[in-house]
């Protein structure tokens, strides 16, 4: 029985990759006149984690509610490993694992007497399951305590194998690192990576938290008062290498650099500041070899050279308006 | 069907893994035995075992502890879930709505059996113990009646403060609601017992030994069939609010 799961999970793995595993089609939330979220759609593909970021009070939490069925849709549909949370509830929901908020168990109860509650709420989760997702969050030692005695990184990872325990093809995690320390954000991001990765499942994670969810996702869905602001994907391994880039080069001569370069031909000047010896470039990933050999030819010295990265921050702000707080 | 039994052990589990749940029947075993205790020392003589049983389970005895009891450990069964945030993993598993609140109240049903079991184990044991074992068919036959009774008026309040329980999502509010309504039910219906529409009150109905050889109904012209169906349409409906309640509410 146990082989037979894993062989079906790997077949499954292997056809369904990049395949969208979670839809929101148009999704609409009103209450009393007020739409607290407004046509919202996106998509969620196997194996890769979107983050769902926006300022307090943007929707976020409604989203990610409508989308468990904790709160119903007035307009539009979220469709989850192709069924319809609104239509065919049941058939939905069995694809999808989530924490919502905190992790919250029976604190009278011991960890594993916890997993056996939600074993019992889903056909085939075997024992040997729950073992194999304790083990995975590292929780073998702890399983026989009470849960009210765990601390709180510990109930983060009870509520992953929770979510876990029935292969879910969608992970859904509201602030999982909420109330984390640093080591504990590390490990969980590493973790969800891991299992991104290796179990082809498509992860939303919602936080506030930016330079957190620029490390760990590979593509944010920003939102605002209900609305989708923007859509980026965060390149990790440089990809975008072809492409051209921004510079900062220290120098010991602002003008004769500027003069050299612009008789180069290849960069296009952004900013120079004499007083500070400093100037910016746009160029061409391939060319910063021939632009570091022109300069030197110039007798310019190079004391730095470095990449202006825009960070998410920097871009979130500019999306949603630099007055309100993430 | 394999499914919602096992919903129902989850409700089950979570009631009996607390030790505080040790508290109703200590307190019926408590009950058993002052009772028994109290009718030796004011020298009332009975026959046997059975005899004393019949007396000790009976409404005007027993029933004014279990229900008490019933109502108090089960107010809370559906607004802890929210307060302890622990609905919101209940909710998103493959079980509708309608089933998971079936399986509480399955659970429900199940308890308030559990308590008058005990309760009946208990006083045959003091009687025994006092008294000797033993009994005519008379005796063993209002044992039968008082047990039924005692599950049917217990079930319409726990049912009823079930539903205070969904609708407040409180349980010290249910719990207040609810004790008012078994205290202070009676003595309204006695107020209200000359109008006609009395008979149609829930509380005037809660209490089928009132039908009883030798026994009085609270209002005349009221019968057994009457009063079963009056309680049917009130258990129906106090069901009907809590499931569309339930079902409706958004979780946030």
């Amino acid at each position: 029985m146990v082989d037979m799961n894993k062989r079906n999970s790997a077949a499954e793995a292997r056809s369904d990759r990049n395949e969208t595993v979670l839809q929101l089609d148009n999704v609409s939330k009103i209450i009393g006149g007020k739409k607290l979220v407004n046509g919202l759609s996106f998509e969620v593909k196997s194996g890769e984690i979107v983050g769902l970021l926006g300022p307090n009070g943007a929707g976020k939490t409604t989203t990610i509610r409508m989308i468990v069925g904790l709160i119903g849709m007035s307009e539009g549909d979220v469709r989850i490993g192709g069924s319809s949370v609104s239509k065919s509830f049941e058939a939905a929901i069995r694809h999808i694992g989530a924490i919502i908020e905190n992790p919250e168990f029976y604190p009278y109860m011991t960890g594993l007497d916890n997993l056996k509650q939600f074993q019992r709420m889903t056909e085939g989760v075997s024992e040997e399951r729950i073992r194999e997702v304790t083990a995975l969050v590292g929780l073998q030692d702890a399983m026989n305590k009470k849960v009210k005695a765990y601390s709180l990184g510990m109930r983060q990872r009870l509520g992953i194998a929770q979510a876990l325990l029935h292969k879910p093809k969608v992970l859904i995690l509201d602030e999982p690192t909420n109330g984390l320390d640093p080591a504990g954000i590390r490990e969980m991001r590493d973790y969800l990576k891991l299992i991104a990765d290796k179990e082809r499942i498509g992860i939303l994670v919602s936080s506030h938290m930016l330079s957190e969810m620029e490390l760990m996702c590979s593509r944010v869905v920003v939102i605002q008062e209900g609305k989708l602001i923007a859509v980026r994907s965060i390149n990790h391994n440089g990809s975008e290498e072809k492409s051209s880039m921004s510079l900062s080069l220290e120098v010991t001569d602002v003008e004769l650099a500027s003069r050299t370069l612009a008789a180069l031909n290849k960069a296009e000047l952004l900013s120079k500041d004499a007083d500070r010896g400093m100037l910016a470039v746009k160029v061409k990933h391939e060319d910063i070899p021939s632009l570091v050999k022109a300069l030197t030819d110039a007798g310019v010295g190079l004391y730095r050279l470095e990449e202006i990265k825009s960070s998410l921050e920097d871009e979130f702000m500019k999306w949603t308006g630099a007055n309100r707080s993430a | 069907m394999r499914s919602f039994s096992r919903l129902v052990l989850n409700e089950w589990l979570k009631l009996f893994k607390r030790s505080s749940i040790l508290v109703p029947y200590v307190i019926l075993a408590a009950y058993a035995a002052i009772f028994g205790y109290a009718v030796f020392k004011m020298g009332s003589e009975f026959g046997s075992g059975a005899e004393f049983a019949a007396l000790a389970i009976g409404m005007s005895s027993a029933g004014q502890v279990l229900p008490l009891l019933a109502i108090i450990t089960m107010a809370g069964m559906v607004s802890k879930e929210y307060r302890m945030g622990t609905i919101k993993l209940l909710l998103i598993r493959a079980h509708s709505r309608n089933k998971i609140l079936a399986s509480k109240y399955t659970a429900a049903l199940l308890f308030i059996i559990s308590l008058i079991l005990f309760t009946a184990v208990a006083v045959l044991v003091t009687g025994t113990v006092v008294y000797g074992w033993g009994g005519e068919a008379a005796h063993w036959n209002e044992i039968g009646r008082s047990m039924l009774f005692m599950f049917i008026y217990t079930t319409v309040y726990v049912t009823l403060t079930f539903m205070i329980d969904i609708l407040t999502k409180s349980s010290g509010v249910t719990v207040g609601i609810a004790l008012f309504c078994v205290m202070m039910g009676g003595l309204a219906t006695l107020l209200l017992s000359k109008y006609s529409f009395a008979k149609f009150i829930l509380f005037a109905n809660t209490d089928l030994s009132q039908f009883n050889a030798g026994n009085e109904p609270m209002i005349p012209g009221m019968t057994l069939p009457f009063s079963v169906s009056v309680l049917i349409v009130y258990v129906a409906l106090f069901l009907l609010a809590s499931f569309v309640t339930f079902r409706k509410r958004d979780v946030s």
